[in-house]
């Protein structure tokens, strides 16, 4: 079966190595220079968000990394069993000495390693050179940067895998199999992510002025916020009252909706939580994934050549 | 050695077909006693028919007595059938000719002619019996 | 090495498939002895693909059993390395060479034969080198015949192999078989709708309609036992009775009967013809619409 394997999907891992190649090199070497100049600038607390000037190709880059999963579940998992459905080729190699059992299993070893060690890969290199990132610009507990940092992406990528596996058995055609692919884990990701991701655990809500400011703490994912009325919560739309809007200044004017009973409830997740809802989130697909694969042996074994 | 060949249309079995080809090969001194006769599988590629209908057409010509088989080496001609021997045949086969060439030229068609043999080798035949 | 008993490499006993409600092979019951070249006949759409995907265990059966080499087909190695298998479209990697199915015939099979399959493919004169989409279609046919020898099996499943070859590679295939065949311990079954072929090449029949099986049985009994009886128009319960009826005309004045003989015909005015493969078969495939007298029986002979 290595032989086979190796024969069969040489063509992948050699554009895979390659595309692997041309990302490290750009992301290891600004890489450095990022982390040298952090280093440098915490020594005097001059730390900014100016630090990531002339890097936003790689930033530009980096961030196109959300689409990997995707791509992978693409070119690997729809089309490591399902355009042997296709072609029929399933009827040669069924009626080799080496086993259906054996083959499929050969199979699912190769797509879900091979997965897990791209994923892993980039999502290393990724957190690696965004850590500067972190630290000035932008929280990583937020949209892009969750999905793109640390385990979840490998999560992703092993559920896009088992996703492009499934539909290639079911639909044996690589048309319809790539569609459900995209759409299906596009479908799931934003669910997950819009819906069930803010309430892995009961955010922490805190009450203050409107003076305060909006906006949820540095590092923290924002879940939500409301303003309030004397305890209630205001819904539609806001409008400032005359008497705190009248041409004072903002500081003025805060301090005016203050004494109204204005006040502002920000929901969030601290950001110590970062790393138990990236875990949180990678049991979610990796179990999402377990299932897709036992949907697609049994429909395999089950159904006939 | 001997090359065999199916009629295309012929109301005789493979195995019949071989067989007569065999005592006319050994009838026209094609094949000698002591020839070896093409092995199962050379005849069998090139006719692309049933190793069983070339066993069965060389046990019969063993039956006959013409060839005999031996374990691991091949089939071998033993004697000639009883006939004339090859060179009244050929006289036999040039009388032939000039005789349908005849036939042809008063205007018999090849159909008439197959018939005329036909009838004159039912009466001899009779004539035979009687 | 596995020995099938009494020396039948193909058995089926009632087997069947069912896709949903609808069957697509039923009641299917043969043997095939042990160095025999089976023939397997019917319309399209009659149960040959389905029976012969049973067979190689490609498929599982709906109801009945199949025995192939003396196993149940299975997902089994010790079943696999038994069979060889030749599926309708000639399955094989476009891109890859010939030379690379050789290899992974190699590597996923116990018992391969290299220089038999090099040797056979040499003597058609088949580069080794070149990728298996560029060649023709009767020379794609060869490669994949050759690799399905090449694992030495012992029964051999060829699914319509040349019905789209034109009729020299169609030739050059079925001597490979025959020689194949000839080399001893093979038996084999295919599917085919080219009658010519099929006597040819075939000393087994097994004829299916209406994915039942309407025949099995030798080929020399089949073509021994059919016959065309034609006479006046008369009463034929008689025939009817004593032999098996496929097909019937008549006419005002005429009655001509296509039947299998059960025993002897003891009626003299009926005037007996020979029937030759084609029309025997004709009359068993017009026979989907109709029921026959008398159920299918199978024969093994000696």
């Amino acid at each position: 079966m290595t032989w086979l394997l190796w024969r069969q999907h040489r063509a992948q891992a050699a554009i895979a190595a390659i595309l692997l190649g041309a990302f490290a090199i750009p992301v290891l070497v600004t890489g450095s220079s990022l982390h040298a100049a952090f280093t440098a600038c915490r020594a005097s607390d001059r730390c900014g968000g100016d630090l990531l000037n002339g890097y936003e190709n790689v930033n530009t880059l980096v961030d196109l990394t959300i689409l990997v999963p995707a791509v992978i579940g693409l070119f690997w998992g729809a089309v490591i069993v399902g355009r042997e459905l296709e072609t029929g080729t399933v009827a040669l190699v069924w009626t080799q000495t080496v086993t259906k059992r054996r083959w499929l299993g050969s199979k699912l070893i190769t797509l879900f390693a091979a997965a897990l060690l791209s994923g892993a890969a980039v999502s290393g290199l990724v957190t690696w050179w965004s850590s500067t990132r972190n630290a000035t610009l932008e929280s990583r507990f937020g949209g892009l940067q969750f999905d793109i940092q640390g385990v979840a992406p490998v999560g992703y990528t092993i559920f896009a895998a088992a996703l492009g596996l499934a539909s290639g058995v079911i639909w044996r055609r690589a048309l319809p199999a790539m569609a459900t692919t995209v759409g299906g884990y596009i479908g799931v990701r934003m669910v997950v992510e819009l819906f069930l991701r803010p309430h892995y655990m009961a955010p922490v809500s805190t009450l203050s002025g409107l003076s305060k400011g909006f906006g949820p703490p540095t590092g923290s994912l924002n879940v939500g916020s409301d303003i309030l009325l004397h305890g209630r919560v205001l819904g539609g739309a806001i409008r400032m009252p005359e008497q705190c809007a009248s041409g004072s200044s903002r500081p003025a004017s805060d301090a005016c909706l203050d004494r109204l009973g204005y006040q502002l409830r920000q929901t969030y997740q601290p950001a110590g939580r970062y790393w138990t809802f990236q875990w949180i989130e990678f049991g979610i697909f990796a179990a999402l994934a377990v299932l897709l694969t036992v949907v697609a042996v049994v429909l395999l074994r089950r159904r006939d050549a | 050695m001997i090359t065999f060949h199916l009629a295309a249309h012929s109301n005789l079995p493979p195995y019949v077909q071989i067989v007569e080809q065999v005592r006319q090969a050994l009838l026209n001194g094609v094949l000698r006693p002591g020839d070896r006769l093409p092995t199962v599988k050379e005849v069998v590629g090139s006719l692309a028919i049933n190793p069983n209908t070339v066993l069965k057409a060389y046990r019969d010509l063993e039956r006959l007595g013409l060839v005999e088989g031996r374990q691991g080496v091949g089939t071998f001609v033993t004697r000639r059938p009883d006939g004339p021997p090859p060179n009244e045949q050929a006289a036999l086969k040039r009388a032939l000719t000039a005789w349908v060439g005849k036939a042809r030229r008063a205007g018999l068609a090849d159909a008439d002619i197959e018939s005329m043999v036909r009838a004159v080798l039912a009466t001899s035949e009779n004539e035979a019996i009687a | 090495m596995t020995t099938a008993p009494d020396g039948v490499a193909i058995a089926a006993d009632g087997l069947g498939k069912r896709y949903g409600s609808k069957w697509a092979l039923r009641d299917c019951t043969f043997a095939v002895p042990q160095g025999r070249v089976c023939g397997l006949v019917g319309a399209n759409g009659a149960g040959k693909t389905t029976l012969l995907r049973l067979l190689a265990g490609l498929s599982r059966p709906s109801a009945g059993h199949a025995a192939v080499s003396g196993q149940v087909p299975r997902d089994s190695a010790e079943f696999l390395g038994e069979i060889g298998y030749l599926a309708q479209d000639v399955p094989l990697y476009r891109r890859w060479s010939v030379e690379d199915h050789l290899r992974m015939g190699a590597h996923l099979n116990r018992r391969w034969d290299d220089p038999a399959a090099r040797d056979r493919l040499g003597t058609l004169r088949i580069p080794l080198d070149q990728r298996v989409g560029t060649l023709s279609g009767g020379q794609r046919a060869q490669v994949a015949l050759a690799l399905a020898l090449a694992k030495r099996p012992r029964v051999l499943m060829l699914d319509e192999p040349v019905a789209a070859l034109d009729p020299l590679a169609r030739r050059s295939f079925l001597s490979t078989l025959a020689e194949a065949v000839a080399d001893g311990e093979l038996t084999v079954i295919l599917s085919s709708h080219l009658v010519a072929d099929l006597e040819r090449v075939c000393d087994h029949l097994v004829v299916l309609a209406e994915s039942r099986t309407m025949l099995a049985a030798d080929l020399d009994s089949v073509l021994a036992e059919h016959r065309l009886l034609v006479g006046p128009r008369r009463d034929t319960s008689a025939i009817e009775r004593d032999h098996t009826v496929l097909h019937s005309e008549r006419t005002q004045r005429q009655v001509s009967l296509w039947v299998r003989l059960d025993g002897p015909l003891h009626d003299p005015n009926w005037q007996v013809e020979e029937l030759n493969l084609e029309e025997i078969m004709l009359a068993y495939l017009g026979l989907g619409a109709e029921q026959p007298a008398k159920a299918a029986r199978s024969e093994v002979s000696a």
